[in-house]
């Protein structure tokens, strides 16, 4: 059973999702800030991480800088679930290694697909 | 027109709306009777319809800050019709219909979001301005080196006048006709289509006489 670890600190969404992919047969954690999701990430490697950008303490993009600056971590795939439509946001996402981005509001099928797909490439 | 960061703030909890919504429609929180899957259908039809506006927002917005990039790709033009399957689903409700013609064989090469958004955008139109037990249409036909033609048609009874044509695409259009609101699609609509296939290196057009209103627009071929 694949791991992820959704960080997000819109808690309804954030239920909505984990609900969702719990349903799909994936073992989910969650934070509700950069901090606690780089912590979580540290302590569980997950499988993947599904990562907002504007979040309390720590925000997506340094979230994903210390993941990919530790050897430990780096190999995490990371998504990022994003609103923003922002030539310069999506570049930036790109730019950091992450493996793709969806932008919200999205199609429930469109987010299970491609996590499938990252998990798919990871061989998970 | 708005600035990112309030459509970001829009689009957020919109997304809480349509996810928990897809929910229950999805079961998996259980049957539903008849009544509550037709209320939840409604949200989640009235989110589709606000989903478009704010998304046909931020592009509008890139793109008269000089900022809209656009990523071209080759795909099949059918690839996009289950995008469409919320506004068929909006025509059954409304007792009209939808006739797509679309080759299975035919690809385009451009922007595969901006391009599902302006047939969302036309259809959802189309669809306003056809009459109750009407039909609505969208077909694609290749027209070779002018690249693939789509066409949006609605056999409402209403009509632009012929000098407002030239028009209908500009920004302000609904605000300064007012009595032709209704025809045009909300939002940054028609507006936000002419920028959207433009940006792609494409041309857009409309024909309306009673009984008949015909948008068409043109894509590279892929």
């Amino acid at each position: 059973m694949a791991k992820i670890l959704l960080v997000d600190d819109e808690t309804e969404f954030v239920e909505m999702v984990a609900f969702r992919l719990a349903k799909a047969g994936y073992e989910v954690t969650t934070a509700a800030d950069g901090e606690a999701g780089l912590a979580q990430a540290r302590a569980l490697h997950p499988d993947l991480v599904l990562l907002d950008i504007w979040m309390p303490k720590k925000d997506g993009y340094q979230v994903i800088q210390e993941l990919k600056g530790s050897a430990e971590t780096a190999a995490i795939p990371v998504l990022f679930l994003t609103a923003s439509t922002l030539p310069q946001t999506l570049e930036k996402i790109k730019a950091a290694g992450a493996a793709d981005y969806i932008l919200k509001p999205f199609d429930p099928p469109a987010l299970m697909n491609k996590i499938k797909t990252i998990l798919e490439q990871k061989h998970v | 027109m708005f600035d990112d960061q309030i459509l970001h703030d829009l689009k957020n909890p919109l997304a809480g709306i349509t996810g928990s919504v897809g929910l229950f429609l999805e079961g998996l929180l259980g049957p539903l009777d008849e009544d509550q899957k037709k209320q939840l259908e409604n949200i989640e039809l009235s989110a589709k319809k606000l989903t478009l506006f704010l998304k046909e927002l931020s592009v509008v917005g890139c793109a008269e800050n000089g900022q809209l990039t656009v990523g071209k790709t080759a795909f099949r033009a059918a690839e996009l019709v289950p995008e469409l399957d919320w506004i068929k689903r909006l025509a059954a409700k409304e007792e009209k219909s939808i006739a797509l013609g679309i080759d299975e064989k035919l690809s385009l090469s451009a922007d595969r979001e901006l391009t599902a958004l302006v047939l969302q955008d036309l259809l959802h139109n189309a669809v306003r301005q056809t009459e109750r037990g009407g039909r609505a249409g969208l077909t694609v036909t290749d027209k070779k080196k002018d690249g693939l033609l789509f066409e949006l048609v609605s056999n409402g009874s209403s009509s632009f006048p012929s000098e407002q044509l030239a028009h209908v695409f500009e920004k302000d259009f609904r605000t300064k006709h007012q009595e032709l609101k209704m025809m045009t699609s909300p939002g940054a609509g028609f507006y936000f289509c002419k920028l959207a296939v433009e940006a792609q290196g494409g041309q857009i057009g409309i024909e309306s006489r009673p009984g008949l209103t015909r948008l068409f627009f043109r894509l590279p071929a892929g």
